[in-house]
């Protein structure tokens, strides 16, 4: 914890910039839309984060401190939800529903989630509002995994089984065993980013009409035209890429090798591969007629990979890093995220900062990842379940007496 | 919307988001180019500024018979502007073939960053203040721009120089060591995630930041550093490193942390799979009961239970499905809404019911042949698709409209533009032959 150590540990305030002033009521339960509504508060936008009673289904999901499972304690919640207010609210309830539409008088953008035929119909609720009432336009975004129309618009689906239809997952993965996901929730973010961005659209449409634009965000059609490769080729050659494992098909070597303490990416099959072999002081190696050429090379990749791995497990994942970028080589040290953690780099560069909450000791956060002219945003910790619940209820729809609350909660709205 | 407009195609028309704003993409590769398609789709004017001396990826200007991507094999006599990944990544962009390291070049880039709204680059962070076109001097000519910067690591830091392709990025993360079957080494996606997700990334952040250039009259510089972008996605793992969690210690193969079973299952037939995931308890319940195997759900009935005995649960599920087509095992679960699907090849994503429904892909027109599918637009707003608007520029096409049309140039400026090698149509290795 050298780093923790270093930094001061800061209780910071929430983030100015252009979203200053514009307001978002966000329905998020999940990862995808949580981070869609986090990435607009790092620039300066008002989130207002509805949960039900019980708390986001994010809060339910860890990871947890010794993975014990505590509401207010999800790590998941607790980086991606920081500097949101949190009401709740039963939307099952029409109560629950006016309430909603109360808040959301006068917002500008509207995150939800709904599923597209829910009975509760969230979404209808808040479009009849906005038609009703004047001076009311938010706009609003819509995620869903298959979107609100189609075929398959009520299918039910997961992370993993949106990566398998987008054809993205049928290229990841060794040769010879199962199709390969990506870890974590990393597509699921990489939607929210998306839907992040056709937020900023919306929100930019709507600044120059005066109008609500609605987006329709959903999971399989941005995964699906994410592909890097696949459907242009295939469309334009008939060709179909196979999963290759980590003999990835640039050339060799570009591929992932063990050292003495791990794994290192070593990416050298071109122009670099003379300055690669000058540095494992192996200039034979470019005259040898299995290894000399680019073609040469990829016909005899298990006697060049036992050459490379012999000089390889001599080093540590940090030195062959630390080198092999001096020699401009674009080595990457397969990092832990424990390892990451003492990342200079995210340190200097204030990506990764300490951080007080509450009485919690000070951890280390992940910040906004970006930077704007010298200034990294950041934001006030996560809320509690229903920490503004009173405030915004008096803000927002007028009810300013304990009894009206009281009220409203022996009802279940709140 | 088939050919690239040659005149005013700047024309402000309230039809899509970004109507009326104009975009200079200093994009080559992945990321840069990734972020100036999503603009192009949302609707701003994108003008590609090129080098003919590196072409970004369109291939190499005399490519080897029987290499490429080209349609029907076929290079053509302009191989560079056949590249079917160009095409894919830079459809609905203007093209400017531009030689930023001349002094005629360089003008003309300030000029053009004068009467732009955007400018985005994802160069290494040498390359823009070598050729003096960075922050600092088109800022100085446009107080109101705003400007974007991808790069593997950001633009200051002791690692700022680092080369950093996706899969550099997706080990130097922490992404790789969680990458890979339970059993076996971290691996690479293969798939540039890092970038795609820089480039949808920095298209929000730019739109976020026109609108406080236009309410301050003063433009934003954003500095994106990609491996922050992945980082932060990961930034739980963070948060649970230093809390004592299990979770981000280890490589799951196909399952997940907390949901289970879940998993990738061979189906009859060549390389056909099954991937589901149980995210409730009645799901198993219905689950178990489509495979006639009540005694699962009996014995494992919470996902505590069903992550110890995944191995055992897996065997079961396996079993069930490996004599039987991938369709009819993935129908059986949809019914008894269990979130399943196949692994889906290409060509069957390409020809998927519910995408063309959507209108998911576009048709990119090919010269003298049939039109092809290339990826489409991430969006539908106010049930309109917004994707390709026109095909992808051939190099330079567009020189004449900006030099002329944009900036206003005359005859004798743009012949002597021309004269220097400032800007042209070939690439530079053919030009000298």
């Amino acid at each position: 914890m050298g780093v923790l150590d270093a930094a001061a540990a800061a209780t910071p305030s929430n983030a100015t910039g252009p979203y200053e002033g514009i307001r978002v009521v966000s329905l998020a339960q999940s990862v995808t839309a949580t981070v869609a509504s986090s990435l607009l508060a790092t620039l300066g936008a008002r989130v207002i984060l509805v949960e039900p009673p019980e708390g986001s289904a994010l809060r339910r999901l860890g990871p947890f401190p010794e993975d014990v499972p505590d509401r207010e304690k999800s790590a998941a919640f607790l980086h991606l939800a920081r500097g949101f207010e949190s009401v709740t609210l039963d939307l099952s309830r029409h109560g629950g529903r006016s309430l909603l539409a109360s808040i959301c008088r006068g917002a500008d953008l509207v995150i939800e989630e709904e599923p597209p035929s829910d009975a509760r119909c969230v979404r209808e609720t808040l479009r009849a509002a906005r038609e009703r009432e004047d001076a009311t336009c938010y706009s609003i975004v819509s995620l869903s995994p298959f979107g609100l129309t189609g075929p398959w618009a009520e299918r039910p689906s997961s992370q993993l089984v949106m990566f398998a239809l987008s054809g993205l997952m049928a290229n990841v993965g060794e040769a010879t065993r199962e199709p390969l996901q990506l870890p974590d929730s990393l597509i699921d973010s990489f939607e929210g980013v998306a839907a992040f961005t056709a937020a900023t659209g919306a929100l930019e449409w709507q600044a120059r009409t005066g109008e609500p634009h609605d987006v329709d965000c959903a999971a399989f059609d941005i995964l699906a035209s994410s592909n890097p490769h696949a459907i242009s080729r295939f469309s334009y050659t008939g060709l179909m890429q196979k999963r290759v494992g980590n003999l990835l098909p640039q050339g060799y070597p570009w591929t992932l090798l063990p050292c003495k303490d791990g794994h290192i990416g070593v990416i050298a099959p071109d122009r670099d591969w003379d300055v690669f072999c000058l540095w494992m002081e192996r200039p034979d190696l470019t005259q040898d007629p299995r290894f000399a050429t680019r073609v040469a090379r990829s016909q005899h990749i298990p006697e060049l990979e036992a050459v490379l791995t012999e000089w390889t497990m001599r080093y540590t994942k940090e030195e062959l890093y630390r080198e092999g970028q001096l020699r401009h080589l674009p080595f990457g040290a397969v990092l832990t995220i424990e390892d990451s953690l003492q990342s200079v780099q995210l340190v200097e560069r204030g990506f990764l900062r300490a951080i007080e909450s509450g009485d919690c000791p000070p951890l280390l956060y992940a910040e906004p990842p970006f930077v704007t002219g010298e200034n990294r945003p950041s934001l006030e910790p996560a809320p509690a379940l229903g920490r503004d619940t009173a405030k915004l209820l008096r803000e927002f729809a007028g009810i300013d007496t304990p009894v009206e609350l009281t009220h409203l909660r022996q009802e279940g709205v709140l | 919307m088939s050919a690239p407009p040659t005149k005013s195609p700047a024309t402000p028309q309230a039809t899509l988001p970004l109507a009326g704003v104009r975009v200079l993409e200093l994009g080559t590769a992945w990321a840069g180019p990734f972020c100036g398609r999503l603009l192009s789709d949302l609707g701003a004017e994108v003008i590609k500024i090129e080098s003919r001396r590196r072409l970004d990826t369109r291939g190499p200007a005399a490519p080897p018979p029987g290499s490429g991507t080209y349609p029907d094999g076929l290079a053509g006599e302009t191989p560079w502007n056949r590249a079917a990944l160009f095409h894919e990544r830079n459809r609905g962009k203007l093209s400017l073939a531009l030689e930023l390291d001349q002094p005629d070049g360089r003008e003309v880039m300030l000029a053009l960053a004068r009467s732009s709204n955007i400018v985005l680059e994802n160069f290494s962070p040498r390359v823009l203040p070598q050729m003096r076109v960075d922050w600092s001097n088109l800022s100085r000519v446009n107080p109101a721009l705003v400007m974007i910067s991808m790069s593997g690591f950001g633009q200051t830091g002791p690692e700022r120089d680092y080369v950093a392709y996706g899969p550099t990025l997706e080990q130097a993360s922490g992404l790789a060591s969680l990458m890979g079957y339970a059993d076996g080494p971290p691996m690479s996606s293969g798939l540039y995630f890092p970038d795609v997700i820089s480039g949808t990334l920095a298209a929000g952040l730019a739109v976020a930041a026109l609108r406080g250039a236009r309410a301050t009259g003063k433009g934003t510089y954003i500095d994106l550093g990609e491996i922050e972008a992945v980082r932060w996605m990961l930034g739980h793992l963070t948060l649970a490193a230093q809390t004592g969690s299990r979770a981000g210690t280890a490589r799951l193969g196909n399952r997940d942390e907390w949901r289970a079973p879940q998993g990738c299952y061979p189906a009859s037939g060549d390389d056909a799979w099954v991937v589901l995931t149980v995210e409730t308890d009645d799901q198993w319940q219905a689950m178990t009961a489509t495979m006639g195997l009540p005694r699962l759900a009996a014995e494992y009935p919470t996902a505590r239970e069903r992550r110890t005995h995944h191995d055992e649960i897996d065997r079961a599920v396996h079993d069930w499905i490996a004599r039987r087509t991938a369709e009819a095992v993935v129908a059986d679960l949809i019914a008894a809404g269990i979130p399943a699907g196949q692994v889906a090849s290409v060509d069957q994503v390409v020809a998927n019911e519910h995408l063309t429904a959507r209108k998911a892909f576009d048709q990119h027109p090919i010269p003298g042949s049939h039109a092809r599918t290339v990826a489409g637009g991430f969006w539908t707003f106010d049930g309109q698709r917004l994707g390709m608007r026109f095909r992808a520029s051939d190099l330079g096409e567009h020189n004449e409209y900006v030099l002329r049309e944009v900036l206003g140039l005359d005859d004798a400026r743009i012949e002597a533009l021309a004269k220097s090698g400032a800007v042209g149509r070939m690439p530079r290795e053919l030009e000298a032959q």
